[in-house]
């Protein structure tokens, strides 16, 4: 035990040694602002080492390049040269910034615990120490029962015991040294006061690099600029080339010729719902964030052909707010949130911007975690897509399908994302694997009872289609059956399809059973009602 | 008994350490407790008495006194700080209802001019502290820096960065009030 307890004391000796021989590189003074009398400069730089820059707030205003810093140095510098003694300069500091400013926390009831820790550390640990081999000498060694209490104890270290000694848990001894070697090595790779300074100066080439790189950035923006500008003037009736000019003007805050351009392609295009959108979004930006009447004027526009624009269900919600109709606000953004696909890129500005908005209006937000940064099938990849040719297009459908894919088979239970792979099956013209996909959504959401239908629906036309294994078909069908009808029995649509499938099963009780129930149901005239009293009469056959 | 509390001292003094460690961690993490936010020296005491080149008349002076007939505000503003322009509404309202002495810090008088011209003028009077000596005889490390002072001439409060509409509404109108109450 006292061997590991030297070592110990040996490598935190080193440590402090290291610590106090290295010597900071970096200086932050300048020589202007050095004074002349060396002995007086001497003191000064003392003085800076003791005192805290409270911008920095971890170094001292002689290591700092604050402003601040360096305006303590000139009050230490002026008081000097007026004759102050280093207490009084200190006093004085401490006064107008308080102990803060002070490097070395003087002793007080404030700090007390922080200057005895050290020394009660020390003296608790050796009353430990001699505590322990006090006791040592006084049991005999290896006697009965210290063997077995060590045995029960500890039975790692019964084996590396020294004769006498109480059990050394090795184990702890080890971790103690894993700790203290991963601190050392912690300290001299970051901490240590001995790392090279990484003064302005040499650092000028790194930062005129960065600098010449906002520049050229700036220059391609220009670029873009000026070379959509000239398609713009060329071409001046393509519509295309008016979006990539008001794109290239934003980019460089020319809010004036982005409205130009957008207007301009609406102009072209009639009244695009899109471009309108766009445009009233630009105008709302260039009247920093207020949305004016003219704005208000296309959203409603927009709004009335296609209520599930995104920016303009987003403007309408801004000025709603802007009008103090929290409530309408929240109603807005909510729907939108509902709408939106759970990887669009505005949801975050939607989300926070709702959680204001709720808040204002005191109404509690449910929290829905369910739908939340799915990374697929986004409206702007899919607005990327449509910039592709069409191989280039299906393969990067294909991709995002099998990605969504993988991630649905890690997290089974995600009914929407099911739904959503189904729907991407059917535009790639893969029907089986979109049936595949809605019955996973099913199995995911048994209550959802029109998910339910869909799947039940898919199922019959795929068997009136013939292209189609009819047992497997029969066997999930039943299934979905029993879930649906957990739900509601009294379903008109599920009871046809109960029946629909009872009857393909051959089962013609049960298939009249539903039927039978349905027909009293829908009213007796109908032409549905006449339909399936042939059908009734059919299995009666 | 002495060995099973030798065995369980340290166990004991590392729970303690690491209690007080946690709610430390606990409170910076949940905000409570800012690391950047300074204890101030001057709480309680007289204010620095104070003469600067008014920025409306170079020729005269604003003097910060001991004693005046009404609490009032200090505020250290520079046209330079972006954060002094966000607090620029809260301080349109402190306007109203208390003086405030602004001090231009190490700012250009023609800067500090186009930005009160731009962000509204709340203060009722101006002093220009062009060095940043005013600052720092009153502790300031970073503007805007804005002190509450009674009537006496003591600084009842301080208060580092910008004045957002929480620290107006919780912190700054109930004490202004419960002074101007008292009188």
């Amino acid at each position: 035990m006292m061997r590991y307890f030297n070592a110990l004391i040996l490598i935190l000796l080193v440590g402090m040694s290291l610590q106090t021989l290295s010597v900071p590189a970096a200086f932050a003074i300048t020589a202007e602002e050095q004074l002349a009398d060396p002995e007086l400069e001497a003191r000064a730089r003392d003085l800076s080492k003791q005192l805290r820059c409270l911008v920095c707030q971890n170094q001292s205003i002689d290591d700092s390049d604050a402003d601040l810093a360096k305006d303590l140095r000139a009050e230490v510098r002026k008081q000097l040269l007026s004759g102050a003694d280093d207490q009084t300069i200190m006093a004085d500091l401490q006064e107008k910034y308080g102990d803060y400013v002070l490097l070395n926390p003087p002793v007080s009831v404030a700090t007390i615990g922080l200057w005895a820790t050290p020394i009660l550390a020390l003296l608790i640990g050796g009353g430990l120490i001699v505590l322990n081999r006090r006791r040592v000498k006084q049991s005999p060694p290896q006697s009965a029962q210290d063997l077995s209490e060590n045995t029960a104890e500890k039975p790692v270290s019964v084996k590396t015991m020294h004769a006498g000694t109480p059990g050394t848990p090795i184990l702890a001894i080890t971790a103690s040294f894993c700790i203290i070697a991963a601190g050392a090595i912690y300290w001299f790779v970051l901490g240590s006061p001995s790392l090279p300074s990484q003064p302005l100066s040499q650092r000028a080439s790194e930062i005129s690099q960065d600098a010449s790189q906002a520049e050229a950035l700036l220059a391609e923006k220009q670029k873009a600029y000026t070379a959509a500008k000239d398609a713009t003037l060329r071409a001046p009736e393509n519509i295309g080339s008016w979006l990539e000019l008001a794109l290239a003007a934003a980019e460089l805050g020319r809010m004036d010729d982005e409205l130009n351009a957008l207007r301009t392609a609406l102009s072209l295009t009639g009244e695009d719902a899109g471009i309108k959108s766009m445009l009233a979004e630009a105008l709302t930006r260039s009247a920093e964030g207020q949305v004016i009447p003219e704005a208000r004027q296309l959203i409603a526009e927009v709004l009335a052909e296609n209520g599930r624009e995104p920016r303009a269900l987003f403007l309408s919600g801004l000025a709603a707010m802007e009008d103090g109709a929290y409530k309408r606000a929240v109603d807005n953004w909510r729907y939108l949130i509902e709408i939106s696909p759970s990887d669009a890129p505005w949801l975050v500005v939607v989300r926070k911007n709702l959680q204001e908005a709720a808040d204002r209006a005191g109404i509690e937000l449910k929290t829905d975690s369910d739908s939340s940064n799915l990374p697929v099938l986004s409206q702007e990849s899919l607005s990327a897509a449509a910039e592709m040719s069409p191989e280039e297009r299906l393969e990067m459908i294909e991709g995002m399908v099998v990605r969504l894919r993988e991630r649905l088979e890690n997290a089974p239970s995600d009914s929407a994302g099911w739904q959503r792979l189904a729907r991407a099956y059917t535009v790639l013209g893969q029907p089986e694997e979109a049936l595949k996909a809605l019955v996973s959504a099913s199995e995911a959401a048994p209550g959802d009872l029109k998910l339910q239908l869909a799947v039940l629906e898919q199922l019959m036309l795929a068997g009136q289609a013939g292209d189609r294994s009819q047992t497997s078909d029969q066997a999930l069908a039943n299934e979905v059956l029993v879930r649906a009808l957990a739900v509601n029995a009294e379903h008109p649509e599920l009871l046809f399809f109960a029946g629909h499938f009872a009857r393909q099963e051959g089962d013609k009780d049960k298939a009249r059973f539903y039927w039978v129930k349905l027909l009293d149901t829908i009213p007796q005239t109908s032409e549905t009602a006449r339909l399936l009293q042939a059908e009734l009469d059919k299995l009666a056959r | 008994m002495a060995r099973s509390l030798t065995h369980f001292l340290p166990l004991l003094l590392f729970v303690c350490f690491a209690s007080i460690a946690s709610v430390a961690l606990i409170m910076t993490l949940s905000g409570e407790r800012k690391l950047s936010e300074l204890p101030s020296a001057l709480i309680g005491k007289p204010v620095p008495v104070t003469e600067l080149p008014s920025l409306s008349n170079p020729q005269a002076f604003i003097k910060i006194e001991a004693t005046t007939a009404t609490p009032y505000l200090v505020n250290f503003f520079a046209s330079w700080c972006a954060p002094c322009r966000a607090e620029a509404p809260a301080l349109a309202i402190l306007g109203k209802q208390i003086d405030i002495i602004g001090v231009a810090y190490k700012d250009k008088p023609e800067d500090s001019r186009k930005f009160l011209a731009d962000f509204g003028n709340p203060y009722r009077a101006i002093g220009i502290d062009n060095d940043g000596a005013a600052g720092l005889n009153w502790g300031v490390y970073g503007v805007p820096e804005t002190y509450l002072i009674s009537k006496d001439g003591i600084i009842l409060k301080r208060h580092a960065g910008p004045i957002d509409g929480d620290i107006l509404r919780d912190e700054f109108l109930p004490l202004i009030r419960s002074l101007q109450d008292r009188e």
